[in-house]
């Protein structure tokens, strides 16, 4: 197993950048999320590190040792591509089997390991299929068996679940995360969906346009978002954001949504140095109260009842705000209501630079 | 509509063609088996007198056609191997690897195509005559594998760019070099595209009148379709048993070709690797 350093990373196709003087360091045994928006170079950062794409400047080193210029052969990585890229000429024995028998190891000795490894994915009844006669979560299970095979390095994930429907999805998340713990294996994972990333990493980082926003536990990036992408692109519904005027009163702060609402008191907060912000509250920090004495309403434009949670969707003066509520909510559309929120709870970015006020 | 029903519409209605394909190898085989004196009687029958195959006979026996056709299969599977050894890596290379000036490359090749055979033929005379191959199979094996390959490029890469990338990066990652991935992993999976290019190569080559008619002056040497053209051309009369006799000779090596081989032209191989 290995840890593996990404220095100042930079890709450029002619006057193109995919990815910007990125750094990351992954530990060994490290279960590492890389999550962004499509088009974000997650996967180009991810084939960088597989020895797939050139790197334009900046270092990947595997161990302490810089292999920028040794091929994907010699990394010793395996990977699972989104599209599974089964040898479709193969069966599923043989393409299980396929590294070890690169590696000149002898018929026994394949035979033993795609035994094992077919054991443990429950591949057993199928070593004699073509891919073609796979269902999709087996063919996901195959890709991961020719990986497993040998002991790699690392794993390298690009996207390996989003083809699978929404079962199957969650069944295999738990599976991945279970046989991390037990290989113990150091593994980089793309992914563009913000439930895989929390629920499986031990570190997120989150990619926007060629950059690296943050780099965190899941719960570090949900409670404490860096700037205001990372907190409207990891929660589901997403964040509740609007800008406000953050004013002084009496050694505290007060909050004013340009929206419309009164001075918000803010009891914990001191007074800062920044005027205009973004304010960002998480729909499940929101609660529905009547609209008397309260300084934040809105008018109720839907509820979705999802039989656990209910989402409210309402109308804070031009925007659209959700409100995520473990009880049922028997509101009807265009009824006024009241929002309320603990400030502790409250994100405040600067509305300038984006960056979050820390207090 | 019950399989049976369709599939007795779907021949039903392609009968016709069918008709049309059969014909000539109809003729062909009905002529060949009939004695000179039978084929030009007022009462045409399609079944000869008796199964005669004295025509066979006296082509492969007095007028060497058996040779010839000897020379056509070393030059057809000469012309074919050779062609498809520069075509592969070539479509490959363009498919897969950075080449500069690779649209003027395709381009050239393509012009190329436009270029009639016959308007080449005295500068191609030259040259071989130059390296003293003029009267060699091998002058004919070159210029037909020169010929066919630009097409074979053509037709090799645009069936090669519908094999997905990923399968050989899957494969370099595996420990594949280069190489390896391209023998273990492309290759079969490029099978029925190869098959294809291969078959139009001998096919063309097989049949390919000038160049041979120019390039191989001895009697010895002749190709088939040279051969059957001096056979119509004798000085006072057409001897059409002879000539249909060859030309059902000619004909059945390229059937056979096109039999063995047509079961890899059945595609969707790369079906079931990538989703």
């Amino acid at each position: 197993m290995a840890s593996i350093n990404l220095t100042n990373i930079r890709k450029q196709y002619g006057a193109v950048t995919i990815i910007d003087d990125v750094s990351i360091a992954i530990e060994d045994r490290e279960f590492v999320v890389l999550v962004g928006p499509s088009g974000c170079g997650k996967s180009t950062l991810l084939r960088m590190i597989a020895g797939l794409e050139t790197i334009s400047a900046g270092t990947i080193a595997i161990d302490g040792e810089v292999v920028n210029d040794i091929g994907p052969q010699r990394r010793d990585l395996a990977m699972v591509f989104q599209t599974y890229a089964l040898y479709p000429h193969m069966t599923t024995a043989q393409n299980i089997g396929f590294p070890l028998k690169l590696r000149g190891a002898s018929q026994d000795e394949i035979g033993r390991s795609v035994a094992e490894v077919a054991n443990t994915l429950h591949l057993d009844a199928l070593l004699d299929r073509q891919p073609r006669a796979l269902s999709g979560g087996q063919r996901q299970r195959v890709a991961m068996g020719r990986a497993m095979v040998r002991e790699p390095r690392a794993f390298l994930f690009d996207e390996p679940l989003s083809n699978l429907d929404a079962k199957l999805r969650h069944h295999m998340r738990i599976e991945l995360r279970q046989l991390h713990k037990s290989l113990g294996a150091t593994s980089i994972y793309v992914t563009h969906d913000q439930i895989e990333a929390m629920t499986m990493a031990d570190r997120i980082v989150v990619m926007n346009r060629g950059k690296v926003e943050q780099v965190g536990t899941p719960l570090e990036l949900f409670d404490k978002p860096a700037n205001v992408f990372v907190a409207g692109f990891l929660g589901s519904p997403t964040i509740n954001l609007g800008n406000a005027t953050l004013a002084a009163q009496d050694g505290s702060a007060t909050l004013e949504f340009h929206a419309g609402s009164g001075p918000i008191d803010l009891a914990n907060v001191p007074p800062s140095p920044h005027k205009e912000v973004v304010a960002g509250v998480r729909p499940q920090h929101l609660e529905v109260v009547s609209p008397e004495g309260v300084k934040l309403t809105g008018t109720v434009d839907l509820v979705e009842h999802t039989g656990c949670e209910t989402n409210v969707i309402l109308s804070v003066g031009s925007e659209k705000w959700t409100v995520q509520s473990r009880t049922r909510q028997h509101l009807t559309q265009g009824e006024n209501v009241g929002l309320v929120f603990d400030p502790t709870n409250l994100h405040l970015f600067a509305a300038d630079t984006k960056e979050r006020i820390r207090w | 509509m019950t399989k049976a029903k369709k599939s007795l519409v779907c021949w039903a209605l392609l009968s016709p063609f069918l008709l049309v394909v059969l014909f000539p190898y109809a003729t062909m085989l009905s002529t060949s088996l009939k004695q000179k004196d039978e084929i030009f009687t007022f009462h045409r029958t399609w079944l000869p007198r008796e199964l005669y195959l004295g025509n066979f006979a006296e082509l492969i026996f007095e007028k060497g056609f058996g040779r010839a056709l000897a020379n056509s299969l070393a030059i057809s599977v000469g012309a074919t191997v050779l062609s498809l050894a520069v075509a592969i890596p070539a479509a490959y290379a363009l498919t897969r690897m950075r080449v500069p000036g690779k649209g003027a490359l395709t381009n050239y090749l393509l012009i190329t195509q436009m270029i009639s055979p016959i308007v080449l033929i005295v500068g191609l005379f030259r040259m071989f005559a130059y390296f003293g191959l003029v009267n060699s199979l091998l002058s004919v094996i070159i210029a037909h594998s020169a010929f066919f390959m630009a097409f074979a490029v053509w037709m090799l890469q645009s069936y090669f760019a519908t094999i997905p990338k990923d399968l050989e990066e899957a494969a370099w990652i595996d420990g594949a070099g280069r190489f390896s991935a391209f023998i273990r992993v492309f290759l079969p999976l490029c099978l029925p595209g190869i098959v294809v290019t291969a078959i139009f190569t001998f096919v063309n080559s097989w049949n390919e009148y000038a160049m041979s008619l120019t390039l191989l002056r001895q009697v010895t040497q002749q190709t088939a379709p040279v051969q059957i053209a001096f056979l119509t051309g004798t000085l006072y009369q057409i001897e059409w048993h002879l000539i249909m006799a060859a030309t059902l000779l000619a004909s059945v090596p390229v059937a056979i070709v096109f039999a063995s081989i047509q079961r890899y032209l059945i595609g969707g191989m790369a079906l079931g690797g990538v989703k």
